[in-house]
């Protein structure tokens, strides 16, 4: 016990840790409780919206339907089942695809992991290089170019650059497969991780690769445009800050190339501040993929989200509710580490 | 490391350039033997007994095979499918089937009156939602290897129609009972079949399930053992889960060859000589009501309100809002369906008698809530024109509306309580028989929804459609001519699907059930 109590501390990254574990177990519960009652304020009954209207004017099987789904049972007795079950891992059973729906994330947010996965890759690097490129040529015409693009990024209502790259780039110019994974013909190779570009790769399929990486491309650019506008404003906006730091003209004076400078010095100190935001916009990525999912036929967890919603799905929209808590609590948890280690002086505090 | 960094932007490019240059333009899966077809989805399960869905039904038609069934367009009247007789006795309530010889399931069984027995009583006893199909069937047994016996509580004359639906497919039971299948009167709690059944099938029909997923496709292989003689012109079918609004594009553009949920007025830009554009019977209908509960609106109550609005809807300028194949349906059951009422039967408008029916009822100065679904669209057609169509007729008549759009499921909420004084919804039969349309009867579900709970004359007038047996027809107009001249029900205008294929596409049987005959396809 007393060598617990040693470890505990001395060690300030347990305690640090242990305390975002316990907090984000209360705001997984506050999750389901929020969830569960905003649910079931609206004035909709689960039976009306999956059940024929022939079928809801049969009792019996609108009874069973209901017994099925636990929704004849009193509301607290309700969550307090759903709490029961989560603990041992059972997140209930999807109204709309009767599957758990625990086997419904891993095939739905998978997809959505890949295509924002894809987009946060494409944001990173553009982002950060047209950042860096406007900073250096501050208040020039390429500065001046990307302040307008950054700005049109920014400003473009993603459904409306989904209809339009969809409609120009697919059906235009023929350049990119317009809905879905994987040519519908093709078979899917075996999944492991859910991933169609990495479990084609572990099956040596690479027609398939080829067809998942051409199909990838079209939905990840769309939802990469805002994150890049947004990240080349902040990043911009960071590397000029420290630019004008002395240890950076001490650099300069001391001969390194400028590529040193800006990589060794410039980048690693403005990247506290744009890690978080890329913290920040991943997370926003993966809950905010249901417009672009829906128009690229992309069975993510977007539509999958909106099918719940829509159906009154409870234990799905919960599920996502939980996923999307789920990432964005163990990102931020992701990035606070990461500070440590993109700046000492934060490890000491 | 570090000096590589500058080189990952390169990569990044280079990735991008490679999956561009790695799509290979449209391919023609015509030539390859598969067909792409494009749905939105409404399918949670390919289980028959369970899944009961526009999609669950067009894929369920290839793959299981029903005792009655449609092989052409026309739906009056229900062809045999697996029976090859039928003979209704004991005034409506015995309906004895014989099945054709020679029928096998897809793993070469030979299917008999078993089959059929344990599939019909399976759906039954599930208690999901096609279970009301067979909820006035009493009991169904087996005479001898291929006669089949069901009994109704009640003259059901239409059980053979009810009897197409692929819901009521036939499974082969041994297949099914092995995997947990049971037709037990506690099969809702007990039956375990539905993993299986939505990963491979246990039919008869030309096609069999090679996968399925509730989100992105649906993928059907042609049965090699099919006992119907000709094999399905395609070997490979694919229906792909795809948002409307991309279906038009994807059609345009070759990655599908048929598009299932294009709008008519989007359809009708389509260029002839590359695609064709069909419309099945528009079963689906559009109908507004005025609630009769005087608790809920005495306005709306009042029958001189009801033959105001009655008049004052211009039927015909809804019918071209709603594009290309909508028509004014003269009654609510549509012309395409037996007891159809006759187009010369529709109501036409008059204004002048609409204004003085409104007059009389007092509507001036008073405004009533026009409910209707905010994020539902019929056949591709939007409620909130027609909504604002009708709000516009009606100011002419003197009534005035407001409108309230309300998403559906809250919409029907209070529907189902019988709480909206003015609603603009939409029926789809779930089988192909007038009888579907019986709730808009008073004192009936639909009837009671718009607060209408009795009126002898129609109660009688749909007590005698029920119960017919013989010449329907006539009694089901006659209940229509009822409903119109009384009811607080106004049928608008009917809607088809609209089925665009490719020039390259051949054999498009539409049905109003499941849109598409698969196995009748030919490249």
């Amino acid at each position: 016990m007393g060598g617990v109590r040693r470890l505990w501390r001395r060690t300030p990254l347990l305690r640090f840790l242990t305390r975002r574990v316990v907090a984000s177990l209360l705001l997984g519960i506050g999750i389901t409780l929020v969830a569960f009652c905003l649910t079931n304020l609206i004035p909709g009954d689960p039976a009306a919206a999956n059940l024929s209207q022939q079928a809801l004017t049969d009792p019996e099987i609108v009874a069973a339907f209901r017994e099925k789904h636990g929704l004849d049972q009193p509301l607290p007795t309700q969550y307090v089942r759903y709490l029961r079950n989560l603990v041992s891992g059972d997140l209930g059973v999807s109204l709309q695809s009767g599957r758990p729906v625990l086997d419904d994330l891993h095939e739905y947010a998978t997809a959505t992991l890949e295509v924002a996965g894809a987009a946060m890759v494409i944001s990173m690097v553009f982002g950060v290089l047209f950042g860096v490129v406007a900073a250096l040529g501050r208040g020039g015409p390429i500065d001046q170019v990307l302040r307008v693009v950054t700005l049109v990024g920014v400003s473009v209502p993603i459904f409306w650059l989904a209809l339009v790259a969809y409609y120009v780039i697919f059906y235009k110019l023929n350049l990119l497969p317009g809905s879905g994974r994987l040519d519908p013909i093709m078979i899917a190779p075996k999944q492991v991780t859910g991933l169609l570009t990495v479990d084609s790769v572990l099956a040596g399929d690479w027609a398939a690769l080829r067809s998942a990486s051409a199909h990838l491309i079209l939905p990840a650019l769309v939802l990469a445009t805002p994150t890049i506008g947004l990240l080349t404003r902040f990043v911009r906006a960071a590397v000029l800050e420290v630019l004008a730091d002395d240890y950076v003209r001490a650099a300069r004076a001391k001969g390194l190339p400028e590529r040193t400078v800006i990589v060794h010095h410039v980048l690693r100190a403005a990247a506290v501040p744009i890690v978080t935001l890329l913290g920040l916009t991943f997370s926003a990525l993966l809950s905010g993929t249901v417009l672009v999912e829906a128009i690229f036929a992309w069975p993510g967890i977007g539509q999958y989200a909106y099918r719940g919603a829509t159906t009154l799905d409870l234990p799905a929209v919960i599920g996502v509710s939980l996923f999307v808590a789920f990432v964005y609590v163990s990102l931020n948890l992701f990035v606070d580490l990461l500070y440590g280690v993109l700046d000492p002086r934060l490890r000491l505090k | 490391m570090r000096r590589y960094l500058w080189a990952v932007p390169g990569l990044v490019c280079a990735a991008l350039l490679v999956g561009v240059l790695g799509a290979s333009a449209a391919p023609d899966q015509a030539i390859r033997g598969s067909l792409v077809i494009d749905k939105t989805y409404d399918v949670p399960a390919m289980d028959p007994g369970r899944a009961y869905s526009t999609v669950a039904s067009l894929v369920g038609h290839g793959i299981y095979e029903t005792l009655m069934t449609y092989k052409t367009r026309k739906v009056t009247k229900p062809e045999m499918g697996l029976a090859k007789s039928l003979v209704i006795s004991n005034g409506g309530r015995t309906f004895t089937f014989k099945l054709r010889s020679g029928i096998r399931f897809s793993d070469g069984t030979p299917m008999t009156s078993a089959d059929v027995v344990f599939s019909l009583r399976r759906v039954k006893n599930l208690k999901a939602s096609p279970s009301f199909l067979l909820n006035n069937v009493v009991s169904v047994r087996a005479k001898g290897l291929s006669t089949v016996v069901l009994r109704t509580n009640e003259p059901m004359a239409a059980l053979p129609a009810a009897l197409t639906t692929p819901s009521l497919g036939i499974l082969n039971s041994k297949v099914v009972k092995a995997q947990g299948g049971t037709d037990a009167a506690d099969a809702a709690k007990t039956d375990k079949a539905e993993k299986f059944l939505n990963k491979t099938s246990a039919g008869s029909g030309p096609f069999v399930l090679e996968s399925f997923s509730t989100t992105t496709q649906t993928v059907l292989r042609a049965n090699k053992r099919y006992w119907g003689g000709s094999r399905p012109g395609y070997d490979r079918i694919i229906v792909r889960n795809v948002q409307a609004s991309a279906q038009k594009v994807n059609v345009q553009a070759g990655a599908t060859q048929i598009a299932l949920d294009i709008a008519s007025l989007n359809a009708a830009g389509l260029p002839a000589r590359q695609f064709n554009v069909i419309h099945p019977i528009g079963l689906k209908i559009f109908y507004a009501f005025a609630n009769a509960d005087p608790k809920v609106s005495a306005l709306t109550a009042n029958p001189a309100f009801r033959k105001a609005v009655r008049k004052a809807i211009d039927y015909k300028g809804l019918a071209k809002l709603a594009g290309q194949g909508s028509k004014q349906t003269a009654g609510v059951i549509p012309s395409g369906l037996l007891g159809g009422l006759p187009a010369s039967a529709a109501v036409t408008r008059d204004l002048a008698g609409a204004k003085a029916s409104a007059q009389k009822a007092g509507a001036a100065g008073e405004s009533v809530e026009l409910w209707y679904p905010s994020d539902y669209t019929l056949q591709g057609v939007e409620f909130q024109p027609l909504a604002e169509r009708l709000q516009a007729n009606l100011r002419e008549a003197g009534i005035s509306i407001t409108l309230k759009p309300t998403p559906t499921t809250v919409l029907f909420q209070s529907y189902g309580t019988a709480k909206i004084p003015l609603g603009l919804v939409w029926w789809a039969p779930d089988f192909l028989d007038p009888a579907n349309y019986l709730t808009f009867a008073p004192g009936e579900k639909g009837g009671l929804r718009a607060g209408w709970p009795a009126d002898r004359g129609v109660t009688a007038a749909a007590n005698k459609a029920a119960t017919a047996v013989t010449d329907r027809g006539p009694l089901f107009q006659k209940f229509q001519r009822e409903l119109n001249a009384k009811s607080p029900f106004f049928p608008l205008i009917s809607v088809p699907e609209s089925i665009v294929s490719a020039k390259s596409v051949h054999g498009i049987t539409p049905n109003a059930l499941w849109v598409v005959d698969l196995a009748a396809l030919r490249p």
